[in-house]
């Protein structure tokens, strides 16, 4: 009987099932645990709607998830435009009032690639250790940008892992900062920032796109982004354009990465065991990038009478603002008075540039 | 024969991953020291103390 062949219950696979329990998983950790609720709750539905049989949803050129994630995200839509609304949120002052803070940005890669060698020697090949090392940059758009081109069909989990870490940055970094730091330089207090011209504000938004663009073209879809959005916000004569960016184009876009990325994790692609791996190298990375920021922390003041509070080293991972806020409530417990978030916000940017002109240079030379 | 491709193989992954983590070390340090200079040359240009300095050279001129 034709009805009982289109019957989806008699198409169901054992894997399929067990799919649906890693996307309700997600779906409860977004509902229940606030854990980055606007990513991980599409992308959860996505992947249980993909695990339903005979639905034709990820059927090529036919599908609707199929099409969201092929113009969104294998167009190099969707990832961009989300850094676009990223810019429009964000506020360089206080990286442009304390400019060494910047380093720390760069040390927090640290982890990227200590992580991407230790995928190799876990036998993934070169492109799917540069998907997976990028996870330690703790930048969802970062990650679904570059694993959608050096290996898509580890896309899903970079995403979800890279998302679940983020979610976990004040479950994940204070053992660390706290072990790397003695009670003294938790407490050390950073001196005042200056106040930062608007003129300044504008100008850094141009030059940092041209100077990151020339010197790493391949990043140029997510700086470029990046630094438009902020050029609106600090113009402060397109609030129009800085609104939309910031709200309305940020969630339709994210509505349709979330469900396009949830969609590519069918049981065929998912339920094998270097998945696992890609977690637990995905948690190294993290951890490993936080304590290179910390320690390069330290490392400046050695050679500085202006002490830098080592804990703002952690936030040069890109979660922002959740690194920077860890950041500050972890210098909180030794000393309440202490108002770090500020200083934190600066390596918090950093990381931002740093990770994609990371995954910038490895797309230059795995996407050959 | 086989070993020697092998250790080739090896030899050959090795070297374009170190080739990455030097160039990726080196753009992301070079990226990051562009935008400390940037950021510096912007404040002695374009920062508060450099139009206070301009105003109050004004004055006593």
């Amino acid at each position: 009987m034709p009805f009982l062949d289109q019957l989806g219950f008699l198409s169901l696979t054992p894997g399929m099932v067990v799919m649906w329990g890693v996307g309700l998983t997600l779906i409860y950790l977004a509902i229940n645990r606030e854990y980055e609720p606007l990513l991980l709750l599409p992308i959860g539905f996505g992947i249980m709607v993909a695990n339903l049989p005979l639905t034709g949803l990820m059927a090529p050129s036919e599908g609707l998830l199929w099409r969201f994630y092929h113009y969104g995200v294998e167009w190099e839509v969707a990832p961009p435009l989300i850094f676009l609304g990223l810019g429009a949120h964000t506020d360089f002052g206080p990286l442009l009032s304390q400019p060494r803070l910047v380093f720390l940005g760069a040390a927090a890669q640290g982890g990227v690639y200590i992580t991407f060698f230790a995928a190799q020697a876990f036998g993934f090949t070169l492109k799917e250790a540069a998907s997976i090392g990028i996870i330690g940059g703790a930048d969802g758009p970062t990650t679904i940008f570059l694993a959608s081109q050096l290996a898509p069909h580890l896309l899903g989990t970079c995403a979800v892992a890279a998302y679940s870490y983020m979610a976990l940055v004040p479950v994940i970094q204070p053992p660390i900062m706290r072990l790397l730091t003695s009670e003294q330089e938790r407490a050390i207090r950073m001196r005042r920032t200056r106040k930062v011209e608007t003129r300044e504000k504008l100008v850094f938004a141009v030059v940092a796109a041209m100077l990151i663009v020339l010197l790493v073209p391949a990043s140029a879809p997510l700086i470029v982004m990046f630094m438009l959005g902020n050029l609106f916000r600090e113009s402060k004569v397109v609030e129009r354009l800085t609104e939309t960016a910031q709200n309305a184009l940020m969630n339709i876009v994210i509505i349709v990465l979330g469900l396009g990325v949830g969609a590519t994790m069918e049981a065929s692609t998912f339920l094998r065991t270097d998945v696992l791996f890609i977690f637990v190298l995905g948690l190294f990375a993290f951890a490993a990038s936080t304590a290179s920021g910390v320690l390069l922390a330290k490392l400046m003041n050695v050679f500085t009478d202006d002490k830098i509070n080592p804990l703002v080293g952690a936030a040069g991972v890109s979660a922002v603002p959740m690194a920077a806020r860890v950041a500050h409530k972890v210098a909180a417990e030794v000393d309440k008075k202490n108002y770090l978030l500020m200083f934190a916000m600066g390596p918090n940017l950093a990381g931002v540039i740093g990770t994609v002109i990371a995954a910038g240079i490895f797309l230059a030379m795995l996407q050959q | 024969m086989i070993v020697e491709a092998r250790n080739l193989k090896a030899r050959v992954l090795l070297e374009t991953s170190i080739n990455l983590f030097v160039n990726g070390a080196l753009g992301v340090l070079t990226g990051i020291a562009l935008l400390y200079l940037a950021m510096k040359v912007l404040a002695i240009t374009l920062g508060r103390d450099h139009s206070y300095h301009l105003s109050s050279k004004s004055k006593t001129h």
